[in-house]
């Protein structure tokens, strides 16, 4: 079934066939391809690896406690509904 | 040395003419330059796009939450009614993005009743409402969407986060629950996703992000969501170069622009509860998850006994296969259903796929696990008459 099914694609190939894209067009879906496949998992490695996440989950804990000591210091503040619950 | 025909010579040449672009670069820069003046215009002049068309009223609140009911479609034979529960972090309109592609209007169309949950922007009401308050509020608008449909149970669609929520519910109590169908919902969050890597993070503490933000704003989590597929920007503008000269592909851009940078913060206790809870503890998948005001016992995915149908997609970044598909063998009904589809987390709800495979195969299985008895009653009249064209605004 399979195989009947493909041959007689196969002879109509010459009338069904799309218009091949022209050469900047060609080029320009093998950027998004590019972008889209290994670029983009090579930079997904790199960016989930530990090289990278332990010192930015790092940076990003002392600065927010650096937020935390700032905001507590100015006048006027409260203390968000979590922090009062800690207290 | 047999030299070839003059003929085959011209043949050649005409088609290395051709494949250079050389007649067709130029009116094709001029089309897409003419797309990319009126995207411009439409940006500039704030023009609307064209989301959310259809007609909804707002029937019940509880916080910054709205229970939406959408207009029916009339002449169309009634069939069971259903509820959306969309994320938490995003808004429901992912599911009526514009006219042709909508989720909601095909359930209006086939005769269902279509409720939605818009959780709006939350506010001081949602400080401290972690995981079990928002499943509590669920329960709420689920109880009081059946009463204004005047049925029992109905069936309930859960998008991403709603969905989690959804199957939790479903898991404690699915007193009003007929079927559910979790649409790319992560349930299983030990998975190695970037996501899922960032917020294990040793260093990484929510409780601390919350208490320097409070809610956590879009601001905060929409560059995040968006370095999850590292090239996804660049690739998205070299896609729209590629369409510019489309007019409905431009419409459709700027619809789903226009939603995804309409997102709406995460509350504070939902926030902590996500991280901690589920990222990082993996309780719900684990059965350590426990909702004492629902239930005592904690959620247990065995314990969903309605038919559950799960649709993940194969290229989703934000709930890969591994978080969505796993869960569904533990559901104990002998109905459910599993799909697959090609895409990622939003191309599964609004790409071409989800005509030619959602729908059909969400209407199908809501006709398979229909109510024993349609709603004799017609829908009730709107109990407040707010027609909302849109339910963007909160």
């Amino acid at each position: 079934m399979n195989n009947e099914s493909s041959k007689s694609s196969a002879g109509h190939t010459q009338k069904q066939r799309k218009p091949q894209d022209t050469l900047p067009e060609e080029l320009l879906e093998k950027m998004v391809g590019a972008l889209e496949g290994p670029l983009n998992s090579v930079t997904e490695r790199l960016l989930s690896s530990r090289v990278v996440v332990w010192p930015l989950s790092a940076a990003v804990n002392v600065g927010l406690r650096g937020a935390r000591a700032v905001q507590r210091r100015m006048p006027g503040h409260k203390a968000t509904h979590t922090q009062e619950h800690k207290q | 040395m047999k030299l070839p025909a003059m003929h085959e010579v011209q043949a050649q040449m005409g088609e290395w003419v051709l494949r250079s672009g050389a007649f067709s670069v130029v009116p094709k820069a001029l089309a897409r330059a003419s797309g990319a003046v009126a995207l411009a215009d439409a940006t500039l002049r704030n023009q609307p796009a064209p989301i959310a068309p259809t007609p909804a009223w707002c029937i019940a609140t509880i916080g910054a939450a709205r229970l939406l009911r959408y207009e029916s479609v009339p002449g169309v034979p009634p069939r069971d009614p259903i509820l959306l529960c969309p994320s938490l972090i995003n808004r429901l309109y992912i599911l009526d993005l514009k006219a042709d592609i909508s989720t909601v209007q095909q359930l209006r169309n086939d005769g269902h009743a279509v409720y939605g949950i818009d959780w709006g922007n939350p506010g001081p009401a949602e400080h401290g409402v972690g995981f079990e308050g928002f499943t509590l509020r669920l329960r709420s608008l689920l109880q009081r969407a059946c009463e204004d449909a005047g049925v029992g149970k109905m069936h309930v669609l859960g998008h991403c986060l709603g969905g989690t929520l959804a199957t939790a519910l479903a898991a404690v109590d699915d007193a009003h629950m007929q079927s559910l169908i979790n649409l790319t919902v992560p349930l299983h969050f030990g998975d190695d996703s970037m996501l899922s890597k960032w917020i294990r993070a040793p260093f990484f503490d929510a409780q601390l992000v919350v208490d320097v933000v409070g809610h956590v704003p879009p601001w905060l989590t929409q560059p995040a969501f968006q370095v999850l597929k590292p090239m996804g920007q660049a690739s998205k503008v070299l896609r729209l170069l590629q369409s510019l000269d489309k007019p409905q592909f431009l419409e459709f851009f700027r619809c789903l622009e226009t939603w995804i940078n309409d997102n709406v913060s995460i509350p504070d206790a939902f926030f902590v509860d996500l991280n901690e809870r589920l990222y990082r503890k993996n309780d719900l998948a684990g059965g350590r998850l426990t909702m004492p005001s629902i239930a005592a016992a904690p959620v247990h995915f065995e314990n969903v006994r309605i038919p559950v149908m799960t649709i993940a997609a194969q290229e989703d970044h934000i709930v890969p296969v591994a978080s969505a598909v796993p869960p569904h063998a533990r559901f104990p009904h002998a109905g459910n259903r599993l799909e697959v589809l090609p895409g990622g987390h939003i191309g599964a709800v609004v790409g071409g796929l989800a005509r030619k495979r959602l729908w059909p195969a969400l209407l199908e299985f809501m006709q398979q696990h229909a109510l024993p008895a349609a709603p004799s009653q017609p829908a009730k009249k709107p109990v407040r008459k707010r027609k909302t064209s849109t339910v963007r605004s909160s």
